[in-house]
C-alpha cells in the first residue's frame, strides 16, 4: 500500500492559519490549461505556504517503484515565492479574507486485475480554504502529471476532476474502486464523500 | 522570456500532427507506445541501446512544435501542443531511467492515445 496525502506537519502548518487572514496566491500564468505546473504559493499575514506537486517513488500496483504525483504544503521564505519554470513571472491574486475553515480531500484508490484485489492507494487531491466570502482550492491533476488546477468559487469541489479521471484507458481485466472524501482541517468531520469504480476501456489493447 | 516553440517551428503544431513522424520510429501498440513497464498498466517501456539518446529523441518528435517551457528540477522539460496534449521530459527520474509522459487529460484531439507514461530502457540481454 501507498501512502501519499500530506503529511501531519502539512496539515500542522495548515490548522494554524485558520483564523487568520489569507492576503493573496501566486502562480504561474494559464498556458493552454487553467493551471499552473509544479508550485504557486499562498501568503497569509505571518507566512508563506507553497502548494507543490512534485513525483515521487511509490510502490505501485505490483510493478515496482513508480513515480505519482503527490501534494505537498510547506512554509517557505519570501525569497523562495517563485515559479519553477526558469523566466516565467507569477501572477498576483488578491483576497484579503479571513480562513474560516481548510477542507483536505484525499482520495483512496483500489486496484483489481481479473477480479482479484491488487495495490491501494491512497492520496491527497486537493486542499481547500475556506473564506468568509468564498472558497479556494488547489487541486492536483492526474498521477503522472505536476500539474496544480486552482479553483474559486461557492463550491469549488463540483470543479475538481471526475473521481477516477486518473485512471483513463485501462486494460482488458484492470478496474478500481475508488473514493474522495473531504474533511475538516477545524473539526475533523467529512463534509463530503462519493465512490465509483473505473472498468476497462472497451478499446485497450 | 517565457515559452517559445519548440524546435523553432512558426506556429504551434498539435499532438496528432506530430503522430505520423514519431509512429514511423516507435509503432503505436494500441493506445499507448511501447511494451508494459515491471507489469504495470500504467506504465510503459521502449528499450534502446542508448535510453538518455532515445528519450531525447523520442520527446524531440513528439514535442516539435509545442509552447516549450524548462524547469530548473533535473532538467524537466513541458511543452503544450495547441490540442491541450502535455508532454513531459524527464531526463532524470527517481526510477532511474529517463522517460516521456504523455497527457491527453486536457485534450480535444488525442489521436487515440491514452496518458501514460513512457521509460526508456537498456535493451535486454544484449
Amino acid at each position: 500500500m501507498s501512502d501519499l496525502r500530506i503529511n501531519g506537519e502539512a496539515k500542522s502548518l495548515l490548522k494554524s492559519v485558520i483564523g487568520g487572514k489569507l492576503i493573496k496566491y501566486r502562480h504561474d500564468p494559464f498556458t493552454i490549461t487553467p493551471s499552473f505546473t509544479i508550485q504557486g504559493e499562498v501568503f497569509f499575514e505571518d507566512k508563506i505556504l507553497r502548494v507543490r506537486s512534485e513525483e515521487m517513488a511509490a510502490d505501485f500496483f505490483e510493478a515496482g517503484e513508480e513515480e505519482i504525483s503527490a501534494l505537498f504544503v510547506e512554509k517557505i521564505a519570501e525569497e523562495d515565492a517563485m515559479s519553477a519554470c526558469i523566466g516565467i513571472k507569477q501572477i498576483d491574486f488578491p483576497v484579503g479574507e479571513k480562513v474560516k475553515d481548510i477542507w483536505i480531500v484525499d482520495e483512496k484508490i483500489q486496484e483489481f486485475v481479473d477480479n482479484k484485489p491488487g495495490e491501494t492507494y491512497d492520496l491527497t487531491r486537493g486542499v481547500v480554504f475556506i473564506l468568509e466570502d468564498m472558497q479556494l482550492g488547489f487541486e492536483k491533476d492526474i498521477w503522472l502529471s505536476v500539474e496544480i488546477y486552482p479553483h474559486k468559487g461557492d463550491d469549488v469541489l463540483k470543479d475538481f476532476q471526475r473521481l477516477g479521471a486518473d485512471l483513463n484507458g485501462w486494460p482488458k481485466g484492470c478496474m478500481s474502486k475508488n473514493k474522495r472524501t473531504a474533511y475538516s482541517l477545524l473539526d475533523g468531520r467529512v463534509i463530503f464523500e462519493e465512490a465509483n469504480e473505473t472498468g476497462e476501456d472497451p478499446l485497450a489493447d | 522570456m517565457g515559452s517559445s516553440y519548440k524546435g523553432g517551428t512558426s506556429y504551434q503544431h498539435s499532438f496528432r500532427e506530430n503522430l505520423p513522424e514519431v509512429t514511423a520510429d516507435y509503432p503505436l501498440n494500441g493506445n499507448h507506445f511501447g511494451t508494459s513497464h515491471h507489469g504495470s498498466t500504467w506504465t510503459y517501456e521502449i528499450e534502446a541501446d542508448n535510453p538518455s539518446e532515445a528519450a531525447k529523441a523520442f520527446y524531440d518528435k513528439i514535442g516539435l512544435g509545442g509552447a516549450f517551457y524548462k524547469y530548473g528540477a533535473n532538467g524537466l522539460e513541458i511543452v503544450e501542443m495547441s490540442d491541450g496534449t502535455r508532454i513531459v521530459y524527464r531526463p532524470i527520474t527517481k526510477s532511474g531511467s529517463p522517460a516521456v509522459e504523455i497527457n491527453i487529460q486536457k485534450s480535444d484531439d488525442n489521436g487515440g492515445v491514452k496518458s501514460h507514461k513512457i521509460h526508456f530502457v537498456k535493451k535486454k540481454g544484449k
